[in-house]
């Protein structure tokens, strides 16, 4: 049987891992809205993070929103 | 699936008195050891489950150990609820879920990947990940080559639908509770008819139907028509077939019904061997003959209980004619208020004479 992969991210390495993708100073000012429904992202409500095109975008943990933002 | 559960215990217990025979103490704990990897090895996911519990208990002691605990509890709940999936339908969960960890990388390398990445919670917060990743591995793979020829509204709902499955054969309640807190609730808000869509389809799985013939004539979209990125008229019939399949439970006793799709996509019907005190299959023969005649495709033979001896000596029947084939078969126990009750679906496919 083929595997279908899910890449994840542990929340305890969050910030390092934002920190790096530079968008943790973003998130601390609230600055970070979710890419489908612009709800501001924060630690206990961000779902995905997303490579689209030149940019990194995110999503909140809601399903309409994470059905949508797999297709950015 | 018994007859692998005997098997593996002959082995064992053979294995478990010839070592402690031989070896004395040694043996034992030799023998101890071998059975765990045996039926570690014959049971992956049921195994993955017990690690991610052990992990569970040193998470304080290394990250190592509270990110495999996540890992593995997500990766053992999900791939046997699959298996189970996939054991009432055909091919409708095709990959097993694997979850893979990223370390904090660069943007450029981020970008160049172009992979999306979930955030999970603890360990502690289970059910919390459960949900996510079981709603983000259904809609990646759920009749994954089928998905774009269905209306979006059936999808989401069968997302849903199957979600709730997976979790509840697992008794996994919290998970179930939310999900449906955090996800169907807002999404019902917004789009009633999906609450409405996962009412029938639930309804449809109390029938066994759900799997066996609605998501079976889904997942074969992809295989009847052409490789383009979308159709507007399976995307409507995907709503009329799951309207036609709604009067399935709400059939009344004593009424007969044939829920039949004639679509240019969707073309089948259900055959219910559902007649009180009929013994003879020639009813159900002849009507399989009709249906050929009209140039159904496929035909699904549904019976319970007592009609299950009726139903298969209809299918006899059919296949000597030699219009139809049988492509799946399914005798399986349908829980009830009144215990367990005994059902049949067969999936029978035109041949040309």
């Amino acid at each position: 049987m083929k595997r279908e992969e899910i890449l994840a991210v542990h929340k305890k390495k969050l910030e390092e891992f934002l920190r790096k993708l530079d968008l943790w100073n973003a998130l601390v000012k609230g600055e970070l809205k979710c890419a489908v429904c612009g709800k501001t992202i924060s630690l206990d409500n961000i779902g995905l993070i997303i490579p689209s095109g030149t940019e990194i975008v995110v999503c909140c943990a809601n399903a309409e929103c994470i059905f949508k933002a797999k297709e950015l | 699936m018994k007859a692998k559960w005997i098997i593996l215990l002959i082995i064992i217990l053979l294995s478990f008195v010839g070592l402690v025979y031989f070896f004395g103490i040694g043996g034992a704990i030799a023998a101890f050891f071998e059975s765990v990897a045996i039926f570690a090895l014959s049971n992956p996911d049921m195994a993955s489950g017990y690690l991610a519990s052990f992990y569970k208990q040193f998470r304080s002691v290394s990250f190592w150990f509270e990110r495999s605990a996540v890992e593995k509890r997500l990766e053992s709940t999900i791939n046997l609820a699959s298996k189970k999936v996939n054991a009432e339908g055909v091919n409708l969960l095709p990959h097993r879920i694997d979850i893979k960890w990223v370390e904090p990388q660069s943007r450029d390398a981020f970008l160049k990947d172009g992979k999306i990445v979930v955030c999970l919670e603890s360990s502690l917060n289970e059910a919390r990940n459960l949900a996510r990743a079981t709603i983000l591995y259904t809609s990646e793979d759920f009749v994954r080559e089928s998905q774009r020829f269905i209306n979006p509204n059936v999808l989401k709902s069968a997302f849903f639908a199957i979600a709730r499955k997976m979790l509840m054969m697992d008794r996994k309640l919290d998970a179930l509770r939310c999900l449906n807190e955090e996800f169907l609730k807002s999404e019902i808000s917004n789009n009633p008819l999906i609450g409405d869509y996962i009412q029938t389809m639930e309804k449809l799985d109390s029938e066994g139907v759900f799997t066996r013939v609605f998501l079976n004539e889904l997942s074969e979209l992809d295989a009847k028509l052409p490789s383009v990125l979308s159709d507007p008229r399976a995307e409507a019939e995907t709503v009329s077939f799951l309207e036609t399949m709604k009067k399935l439970p709400e059939k009344k006793k004593g009424i007969d019904i044939n829920p039949t799709h004639r679509g240019q996509v969707i073309d089948m019907s259900i055959m219910l061997v559902a007649r009180e005190g009929v013994i003879d299959p020639t009813l159900y023969i002849n009507y399989a003959e009709k249906c050929w005649k009209e140039g159904l495709p496929s035909l699904y033979v549904m019976a319970h209980g007592n009609n299950i001896g009726v139903a298969s000596q209809a299918v006899i029947g059919i296949k000597a004619l030699g219009i139809f084939k049988v492509e799946k078969e399914w005798k399986f126990a349908i829980p009830t208020k009144r215990g367990r009750f005994n059902s049949y679906i067969v999936i029978l496919s035109r041949l040309e004479k």
